[in-house]
């Protein structure tokens, strides 16, 4: 057994483990607030990409403002189709945003292949990018900076869930809707900014990866499948579980591409989340519920 | 009104048949064919929106299961000897598909879960189907499909085609309105209303949501072999989330929860999708965007606007 080469892919099992975690915890956010699945949050993030790209190449905007612009518009356009299309049917059943979600997501998708092409185009050359190394183990930079955004993010996230007025109101509309609404919440506020944020992690998710491989406007779909994967073995709307199993299923991943068959472990990965939600569906940190 | 019920019917009857008279044109005429096996497939993915009141967002998995079916038998491994076993072996496994995905998850599952389940179900289908391509044929799916044949006609244009797809549509209609009318359809309907009280009153919940997503993967395996035996060149694709995306537009836009809707859902979709003068990108976009606006505005589809206003005018014509 080569410990080094297992190291290394646990290595690259934890750079996609956080890519994951942006992805996953904005969705699991707006589920646990709302009892909503967005369907097109694999769109989000890959609009964070694009755009990036697009402001970088084509309108010669320097790296910095670039990804905050982009940042800012996704979350805009998250205020936006949180209103438009999630808040008009919501009161009708909780089940119908997930239809105006997916044909948010074919829009948006589709509409993206109409402007950029479906072609994945490169924002940097990663491989130019520097390499850490040490003790045999390699660590692209870019990859790094996924890491320690993704770690940051669940800390932030976790401290804005707990100290914060709003993270408060947050979990006060997680844990009984009526209740919250009883005691003075803005509820409808609350919800614009569980979306928001949801729509802006995604979107640095997009725009991390982006750097570190490719943008195309297929990226989001691979991402959405993954994203419930760790949604649903977490327990639907646990935050801090969807970081947890975000690095698990990131590693396990990256095991099963290099120990077992490369083509078939997204299958597997997927196969895992069906044997999950029909064993566990409230999640492994999940109380079972009724 | 009975009556004028009836003569509507007849009108819609005689256009149906006189369909393929009218549009003479070869691409016209595939693109009736291909608007009757969808129509097959929005009903038969209306029996879980509307009926069940669930999402399926898986179900492209058995339309494609069934062509796949087909292909192997009847072109890949060539082992049958009548190519309709192989027509009914489609719709047969695609009912085994539902009767296993239906037991294994209506058990548990209803709502957002089953949603994500079937979406889970249809992604790990269309990764088998795309990279085990020495036993799927990959990319390149499986071509050289057979023709149907009954004595004295081989179904190989699209006019002889539209006539047996029209029959299994009718057959289809008559299907699921049987079913709507027998116990087990009702049952199904207590248990959309209020499943706790549908239990309460000895409604066997699990066993009828079971045998309904099995009838409706079963004609949803009965659009899939029409739809291997009449382009005859099937790929993986069949099991994207495209497909199963147009099904809940057909669906969602012609009305949910009627027999008329996702038939004009899917005429709308056929004929206007091929002949808008734009990319395919662009006319879905368009798609989804109207789909978008029905949802929001229109939440029951255009069809019980449409029959209101066709009753409107009939009475104004019967007048």
């Amino acid at each position: 057994m080569d410990w080094t080469f297992l190291g290394q892919n646990v290595l690259y099992g934890v750079i996609n483990g956080s890519a994951y975690l942006l992805f996953a915890i904005g969705l699991t956010l707006v589920f646990g607030v709302m009892r909503v699945i967005n369907f097109a949050h694999g769109e989000l993030y890959m609009l964070g990409g694009m755009l990036v790209f697009e402001l970088i190449k084509n309108l010669g905007v320097s790296v910095i403002p670039a990804v905050l612009i982009a940042i800012l518009a996704v979350g805009a356009l998250g205020f936006v189709v949180n209103r438009l299309v999630i808040q008009t049917v919501l009161p009708v059943s909780p089940l119908v945003p997930l239809l105006s979600t997916l044909a948010l997501g074919m829009v948006i998708l589709n509409g993206a292949g109409a402007v950029w092409s479906m072609d994945p185009r490169i924002i940097k050359p990663a491989a130019l990018a520097p390499v850490l190394r040490a003790g045999g183990f390699a660590m692209p930079s870019t990859g790094l900076i996924i890491i320690i955004t993704g770690i940051l993010v669940t800390i932030g996230l976790y401290l804005f869930l707990r100290r914060t007025s709003m993270g408060n109101q947050m979990r006060a509309t997680v844990q009984n809707l009526t209740g919250a609404k009883l005691v003075g919440v803005n509820t409808r506020r609350v919800y614009d900014y569980a979306f928001i944020l949801a729509a802006v992690l995604a979107a640095v998710g997009g725009i991390l990866v982006g750097f570190a491989r490719v943008v195309l406007p297929a990226m989001g779909q691979p991402m959405l499948m993954l994203g419930f994967v760790i949604v649903i073995v977490a327990g639907m709307g646990n935050v801090i579980g969807a970081a947890i199993i975000a690095f698990i299923i990131g590693i396990i991943e990256s095991l099963l591409a290099v120990y077992t068959w490369p083509t078939y472990a997204p299958a597997m990965i997927y196969t895992g989340l069906v044997i999950a939600l029909l064993a566990r569906p409230q999640g492994v940190f999940g109380a079972k519920r009724e | 009104m009975l009556q004028r019920r009836y003569v509507a019917l007849i009108v819609l009857g005689a256009l149906a048949i006189a369909a393929p008279f009218i549009l003479t044109n070869v691409f016209l005429r595939r693109l009736l064919v291909f608007f009757v096996i969808y129509s097959i497939l929005a009903l038969s993915l209306d029996i879980i929106m509307a009926y069940m009141g669930q999402y399926s967002f898986g179900h492209q998995a058995p339309f494609g299961l069934a062509a796949y079916t087909v292909g192997f038998l009847a072109a890949r491994w060539r082992v049958v000897p009548y190519q309709w076993l192989s027509f009914g072996a489609g719709i047969g496994v695609a009912a085994l598909f539902g009767l296993a995905v239906g037991s294994l998850t209506l058990r548990w599952t209803r709502g957002v879960y089953l949603a994500i389940i079937t979406y889970g179900i249809g992604v790990i289908l269309c990764q088998l189907f795309f990279k085990a391509s020495h036993f799927t044929g990959g990319e390149r799916g499986i071509a050289y499909i057979p023709f149907l044949t009954l004595p004295g006609v081989t179904f190989d244009t699209p006019f002889s085609f539209y006539y047996l797809a029209l029959g299994f549509l009718v057959l289809t209609i008559y299907i699921i309105m049987r079913w709507l009318r027998s116990p087990s359809g009702r049952a199904v309907i207590a248990i959309r209303e209020n499943e706790a009280l549908a239990n309460s009153t000895g409604i066997y919940s699990y066993r009828h949501y079971v045998m309904a997503f099995t009838l409706a993967s079963a004609l949803a395996g009965l659009a899939g072999s029409l739809f291997a035996y009449f382009i005859t060149h099937i790929t993986p694709a069949l099991f994207t989330l495209d497909y199963v995306v147009m099904m809940i537009i057909m669906v969602v836009f012609g009305g949910t929860g009627t027999i008329g809707g996702p038939i004009i859902g899917s005429a709308i979709y056929t004929f206007l999708l091929r002949l808008l003068p734009v990319g395919m990108d662009m006319r879905l976009v368009i798609f989804g965007v109207i789909v978008l606006v029905t949802i929001i505005f229109l939440p029951r589809g255009i069809y019980p606007r449409l029959e209101a206003v066709l009753i409107r005018r009939g009475r104004a014509l019967f007048k």
